[in-house]
């Protein structure tokens, strides 16, 4: 076997060992994922459902100024509070109807037709299908889960190998090998763009099963969603995503690389969310923006933004093809710099 | 194994130079805390680069061909470090995979040397909760998975208790007679004494006497090693020390 194999296989071995790996990248993203969709939509559905079919308790004050003529009603609800808010929305609903049944009483008993109030009747139709609104829905949440999942997955293992081989001292027998850095260096790549992919998979992969879960809990609620990705898609998700996560995991290599020990490596990692959760904050929060072809090369933005469209099925070859070449790149300068890092006593043997 | 003016810089001072030949039989390396006895082994076994100079060790010249002078060495390092989730069996495979070893030869070697270090009951436990003399078999282990001529000892039998020190210069007197180069350092004059054919004392990263035990003595016109390494080395400042 070559010295990358070698290593490759060992970090893989040791990591699949080490309960803080496996929870990071199997159990966290398979039962976690899961229940934070499951749980906030079925408890939305039963709010929603108690507060509809529930007695409404009304306090009425000034009731001796009714009938006659037009009264003002107001109804006080506390904005503070969700039910308050729904219920008064629900007693609005009802007077509204109220409203309307007696003009239609007044009327006919004068012998005015009730429709002159009503020229013409707006009827709102969603042309998306629910599996277009599934999509939609997707491409909001999903390139979030994908990009962080690709960062945070390989976490604890790119830690593991640089940080955690100075904290053991296992890294001068390493060294004495007769592999070069770089091989070594490429084998502890392989092995965190390894743990980065599965848990991205297992995660975006139960985080769509519990989506498909909840599609009756979305059709209570009043919204139409089938959750349904096509093998084209979910494969073209997958290689939108492998440059960035191949540049996470150089990323990681180089930054741990610097610690001393395990915690170290923590707290120079962590950080790195925030260059993941900015920009994800533009794609979630704007989801009708269509920037221009360049801005698609911007590092991260963009395979948010071709993740989006992809989930959408809206992404074009130019969109794919300017972020896919922008992240190799990226990988590639990542990839450098931890090279280039391995090779300094400075920093591999800081004290 | 030739050192030529092999010189390592820290910050702008350098710090030692060494000029020595080492032959099969083993020699040693003596020098108080701080001398540079540990610096030498990573210089030698091309973890540190030298700012100057070079070495040649089994006809391979450190500078050009690094990795085979990897190859060619067995290190057993100052600090036994090991992957705490992984058996002896297991690192013993994979540092023989490091060194090309595989298959069946490699199998074989391995359990040669569980039974020769007496690994035979814990060679499938997890390293983690060893002991320091089962830590310090397999990292010997490690060093000799491969068979290398040239063996680079840093501190063996330090921390270890009187049994398995014992054992540990017996494997070094074995490794003697096995015809390999055996370079020992250590702060420990009886051991220097009982297993070196020479020694080189360092003193602030160079070579103040190089020699047979009897030879320093002579020189330096003292009973014995201990006086003889006390005249060479004098006084220790605290920074070496420290």
């Amino acid at each position: 076997m070559r010295p990358t194999s070698v290593v490759w296989f060992k970090e893989l071995v040791d990591t699949l060992r080490d309960r803080r790996t496996l929870w990071a990248m199997v159990l966290g993203p398979v039962l976690v994922m899961p229940l934070l969709i499951l749980i906030p939509q079925y408890l939305v559905r039963q709010q929603m459902q108690a507060q509809e079919t529930a007695t409404l308790r009304v306090a009425v004050t000034g009731a001796a100024h009714a009938p006659g003529r037009p009264a003002g009603l107001a109804v006080l609800g506390d904005g503070t509070k969700l039910a308050s808010t729904r219920q008064a929305a629900r007693l609005e609903g009802l007077l509204q109807a109220y409203a309307q049944g007696i003009v239609a009483q007044r009327l006919a008993a004068r012998g005015v037709d009730v429709t002159l109030l009503e020229p013409f009747s707006v009827d709102r139709r969603n042309l998306a299908t629910p599996r277009q609104m599934g999509g939609a829905f997707l491409g909001m949440m999903l390139p979030l889960f994908v990009v962080l999942w690709a960062l945070v997955g390989g976490m604890y293992t790119a830690i593991d190998v640089t940080a955690g081989e100075k904290e053991r001292q296992t890294l001068d027998p390493l060294l004495t090998t007769p592999a070069s850095r770089l091989q070594l260096l490429l084998g502890k790549l392989m092995a965190v763009i390894t743990t980065s992919l599965s848990a991205m998979v297992l995660a975006v992969g139960s985080m769509l099963v519990a989506f498909v879960l909840a599609e009756p809990i979305f059709a209570d609620t009043g919204t139409e969603v089938a959750f349904r990705l096509s093998p084209v898609t979910a494969l073209l998700v997958l290689v939108a995503a492998f440059p960035v996560v191949l540049m996470f995991a150089a990323l990681e290599l180089a930054v741990c690389l610097f610690a001393r020990s395990f915690k170290e490596a923590q707290n120079y990692i962590v950080p790195l969310q925030f260059v993941v959760l900015i920009p994800a904050m533009a794609v979630i929060v704007a989801p009708d923006l269509t920037p221009p072809p360049a801005a698609f090369a911007a590092p991260v933005f963009g395979p948010l933004a071709v993740l989006r469209n992809l989930f959408l099925g809206t992404a074009t070859g130019v969109q794919f093809g300017v972020m896919f070449g922008s992240s190799l790149v990226y990988a590639g300068l990542s990839l450098a710099l931890a090279a280039s890092l391995f090779r300094r006593e400075r920093v591999l043997f800081r004290t | 194994m030739k050192g030529r003016g092999l010189h390592d810089t820290f910050g702008n001072l350098p710090m030692f130079k060494i000029r020595s030949t080492v032959n099969e039989g083993s020699d040693c390396e003596l020098g108080p805390n701080g001398a540079g006895k540990t610096t030498t082994m990573r210089l030698l076994a091309t973890v540190l680069e030298p700012t100057d100079g070079t070495a040649r060790i089994d006809g391979h010249e450190l500078r050009r061909e690094p990795a085979a002078v990897r190859a060619a060495v067995g290190v057993l390092p100052e600090f036994w470090g090991l992957y705490g989730r992984l058996t002896p069996r297991e690192h013993l495979r994979y540092f023989g995979r490091l060194h090309g070893l595989g298959g069946r030869a490699l199998e074989e070697r391995i359990e040669e040397l569980i039974v020769r270090l007496g690994m035979t009951e814990y060679a499938d436990r997890r390293c983690e909760p060893f002991s320091k003399g089962m830590k310090q078999k397999v990292v010997l282990g490690r060093a000799l998975i491969h068979s290398p001529r040239t063996l680079l000892l840093d501190e063996p039998t330090a921390g270890l208790d009187v049994m398995s020190a014992r054992r540990v210069r017996e494997l070094i007197a074995e490794f003697r007679a096995e015809g390999r180069c055996v370079l020992l350092s250590t702060h420990l004059l009886g051991e220097a004494e009982r297993l070196c054919d020479r020694i080189a004392v360092i003193d602030r990263g160079r070579i103040v006497a190089e020699g047979s035990p009897a030879q320093l003595v002579e020189e330096t016109g003292r009973t014995s090693l201990e006086e003889a390494f006390v005249s060479l080395v004098g006084e220790v400042p605290e920074e070496a020390a420290s």
